[in-house]
């Protein structure tokens, strides 16, 4: 009788393949889990002043906006 | 340091809402939420008004003062603004707010509700002025372009103004003398005394 031939991965081995497959599934992508970088801006830099009252397009605003009603 | 206020003249809102739409579209707002919106009462009766609403950025913002884990914070430009990182969604902010200007994404209960959102006077928010994330989160950055918020700069009658407050207090102080009447808003004797004319 011919014997079928030895599977390369064994009935009793596939679990133990099976974590050691999912350990490294982790590892790579551990990078992944980092943690996220939330408000870049420290505190006197998200408060500082943005407003430009010099620039063209708010002198513009402000100039249209008196014209006579 | 100028003071970043809202003013609406309601003599001229003639309700077209391009303030509304012009806002969802330069910070694209998703569905459902709008940081800004025109109200009009007495509709289709004599007397009839309109007033563009949005956040008002408050002096002493409700929304700050009962927020649980203090995400909002103000700006030197007296702008109120908040962290969408910090956020938790709980809620209290809505309910502070006599505006109704905080949205949420989602309709829900305690902690379903996602992240609030509302107006940031188109000053983004604690990323980097221009960048992605800021956009993502918080949409445009026009006050660091040295722009204006576009809801303002879009209106076709000129009712809605943004910008310094005693810039914009100016500008409309001179269109009430020109007409001879103000806003006929009630409450302001009440506020202000007999200093002011209405």
């Amino acid at each position: 009788m011919k014997s079928e031939p030895k599977e390369k991965l064994g009935r009793r081995d596939f679990l133990r393949a099976l974590g050691a497959g999912a350990g490294v599934a982790v590892a790579s992508a551990a990078p992944l889990a980092a943690p996220a970088a939330a408000d870049t801006e420290n505190n006197d830099e998200k408060r500082k002043a943005r407003y430009k009252a010099d620039s063209a397009s708010v002198q513009t605003f402000y100039r249209v906006n008196r014209f006579p009603s | 340091m100028a003071r970043m206020k809202f003013l609406c003249d309601a003599d001229r809102c003639i309700e077209c809402n391009a303030c509304v739409t012009a806002c969802k579209n330069e910070h694209e707002v998703p569905w459902g939420m709008n940081r800004r919106r025109v109200v009009t009462i007495n509709d289709g009766k004599p007397g009839e008004r309109s007033v563009s609403m949005a956040c008002m950025h408050c002096t002493d913002a409700p929304c700050a003062a009962v927020c649980p884990v203090d995400c909002f914070y103000t700006t030197a430009d007296a702008v109120v603004l908040h962290s969408k990182d910090l956020c938790i969604g709980c809620g209290y902010c809505f309910y502070a707010c006599p505006f109704g200007a905080p949205q949420y994404p989602k309709v829900g209960n305690f902690g379903s509700r996602g992240k609030m959102d509302k107006c940031t006077f188109c000053a983004g928010g604690p990323e980097a002025d221009g960048s992605k994330e800021e956009y993502e989160k918080y949409g445009a950055n026009r006050l660091a372009e040295g722009k204006l918020p576009l809801c303002a700069e879009m209106c076709s009658t000129k009712s809605l103004l943004a910008g310094d407050g005693d810039v914009i207090a100016q500008i409309y102080k001179e269109r009430v003398s020109r007409r001879g009447y103000g806003s006929g808003a009630w409450g302001w004797q009440t506020a202000y005394r007999e200093a002011i004319a209405t």
